[in-house]
């Protein structure tokens, strides 16, 4: 017996020119599932993200979330919902250290002056900031260290930390262990084991198949703009996969 | 040459910060004090000017000093926060001469570019600020939310608000301005210029809001990471736009500083201001790039500026070669932060 999932993307196109990038592309995701989406490059992944995430906005097609059909037309307004995206070179603010980043957009802030102004509270920020890198189990030494000077899985950590932070429904990640070393990837899937069993969805987007079949309970494969398989993980293997990402029968 | 790598490699393993680790203390120190390096310089200058000449470092002169940088100072401030947003803005110098204009044009009657309506002084500051606003906006809006080239624009909008100016004065100079506007320019509360404080005022508010308000977190952030601000919700636009119209405001209040102490508007005011403002702040350390850099910078580049412009008056240089040492300073000043950038990976 199937009730209403919580995102259903349901004949989605999008061209940018000539360019067909997505062709009736449907995407299902349940409470709690872990979607693995794989093609190879140009496949459409990233775009049919970017249109989730706001980014982009579809030319053909609908969503719909927790039953009701939604409109995004700017990343906040995903974000508002409760769908978050960490992409893969764009989720942190050099520039800043640890604590802005991972507060950045959603800053804590505390009257001040008899209440006449409001400031931001630094100190309850980097207070939830080493809670949060601790429960993601995150070494670094000092939160108020600019970002910059960290290393990549460790930027990567700054966006998972504010990412989980949000306490988001949906959570896509785009190429997430890209820029990791091996402990760090193994820190990051037993994450994304620990977000399924508080009923997080999560879109996990990834040229490692080998990760995705670790962690994912669905995988489906896009190639040129057009989806063509979405299986249980159980049901299939890393060869078919492959076959199918690059079009071999 | 095998000396300076070895030199390098010391300063490069001490004062770079390790990655996420917290630098001790000692290090810490060293590297705060290259980050502000320029209040070095300005004591260099200073002590410069000091040596070759005893009416330097008089309290007079360096009143003066304060004051003669009061507009520079107040404009930078507007020209700092576009700059940390990633943009600049070329048109401060002609909204100071607008502003200026408008507001004397308002209030002066009986002149050859009067409007012969004696607009109350108080009235004719806030239309003047009101204008201020209003180009920062004109700016702000093609450049935020149409994406118009922000070097092209205000370029353009350089010479067509300095055009609005010579419309409104017909080339003429409005003079004998009320003194409740000449105050804030050229009076004096007790022995400090009321420029003086008012542009101390200025830097603090600018400086909380910059320091501890959301907005002024998300101009460096938009400054830093346009799109990863956007991604995060911030609406890069509107912080865009309104740097630009904080800097027409500050450029306003440039404007009434500035006609109010020399008593008297001309279309010429403020011509070049817009470089010299944009020296300041990137000699304060505040970076062409965006998102870094902090306004208390800005006003150590403006004495610094404001400081050689004395020193050499009182040498008795000839005022030709002001200019050009001014500009070799600057010059100085950008190489050095562009070599602290590259060899020492520092802002």
């Amino acid at each position: 017996m199937k009730s209403e999932p919580l995102l259903r993307m349901s004949n989605i196109c999008k061209n940018f020119g000539e360019i067909r990038a997505l062709n009736n592309v449907n995407l299902v995701l349940n409470q709690g599932d872990i979607l693995g989406l794989v093609g190879d490059n140009a496949a459409g992944k990233s775009t049919l993200m970017k249109i989730l995430s706001g980014t982009y906005i579809p030319d053909k097609g609908e969503i719909f979330f927790e039953g009701r059909k939604v409109e995004f037309r700017f990343p906040r307004d995903s974000r508002k919902l409760g769908i978050e995206m960490i992409y893969q070179d764009l989720a942190v603010a050099d520039n800043m250290d640890i604590v802005e980043n991972i507060f950045l957009g959603v800053e804590l802030e505390r009257p001040t002056l008899g209440g006449l102004i409001k400031v931001i509270d630094r100190k309850r920020m980097e207070r939830e900031s080493w809670e949060t890198l601790e429960k993601i189990r995150i070494n670094i030494d000092s939160v108020n260290a600019k970002v910059e000077t960290l290393s990549g899985g460790q930027r990567q950590s700054v966006a998972i930390a504010r990412t989980i932070r949000s306490n988001a429904k949906v959570i896509i990640m785009d190429e997430p262990t890209a820029s990791l070393g091996v402990s760090e990837v193994e820190m990051l899937l037993g994450l994304i084991r620990e977000l399924k069993t508080k009923n997080t969805a999560i879109v996990f987007v990834s040229h490692r198949l080998y990760d995705v079949f670790e962690v994912g309970d669905r995988i489906m494969v896009l190639r040129h703009g057009e989806c063509v398989e979405d299986k249980k993980i159980g049901d299939t293997d890393m060869d078919e996969i492959r076959k199918l990402m690059i079009g071999e029968s | 040459m095998r000396n300076n790598s070895v030199i390098l490699s010391f300063i490069r393993k001490y004062i770079i910060s390790k990655g996420g680790v917290s630098v001790p203390k000692r290090h810490k120190f060293k590297r705060i004090f290259l980050r502000h390096s320029i209040w070095l310089v300005l004591i260099g200058v200073d002590v410069v000017f000091f040596l070759l000449t005893d009416r330097f470092f008089t309290t007079t002169n360096l009143l003066n000093i304060v004051f003669h940088g009061s507009l520079l100072g107040v404009v930078a401030i507007g020209e700092s926060i576009c700059l940390l947003t990633g943009k600049f803005d070329l048109s401060v110098g002609s909204i100071v001469a607008l502003t200026g204009a408008i507001a004397s044009w308002l209030m002066v009657t009986g002149q050859a570019a009067a409007s012969g309506w004696g607009v109350h002084p108080v009235i004719a500051i806030l239309i003047a600020l009101g204008v201020g606003m209003a180009a920062g906006y004109f700016n702000g809006f093609f450049i935020g939310k149409i994406g118009m080239n922000p070097l092209l624009t205000t370029l353009a909008t350089m010479f067509a608000f300095r055009g609005l100016a010579l419309i409104v004065t017909s080339g003429q100079t409005l003079y004998g301005l009320p003194q409740l506007y000449r105050f804030w320019g050229g009076g004096a509360v007790g022995p400090i210029p009321a420029a003086i404080i008012i542009m101390g005022i200025l830097y603090f508010v600018f400086y909380f809001i910059l320091t501890k308000k959301k907005f002024g977190r998300h101009v460096y952030a938009v400054g830093g990471n346009p799109l990863t601000a956007r991604e995060c919700g911030i609406n890069v636009d509107k912080v865009i736009i309104s740097a630009y119209v904080l800097s027409g405001l500050l450029a306003a209040i440039g404007g009434i500083l500035g006609s109010g102490r020399l008593n008297a508007a001309h279309a010429r005011a403020g011509m070049g201001l817009e470089l010299e403002v944009i020296a300041a702040a990137v000699i304060g350390g505040i970076s062409l790039r965006g998102g870094r850099g902090s306004i208390i910078g800005t006003i150590a580049g403006m004495l610094v500026l404001s400081s050689i412009n004395s020193g050499l008056i009182l040498l008795d240089v000839p005022a030709f070669w002001v200019r050009f040492t001014t500009g070799m300073v600057i010059f100085l000043a950008i190489l050095i932060d562009t070599i602290k950038v590259k060899f020492f990976r520092m802002e």
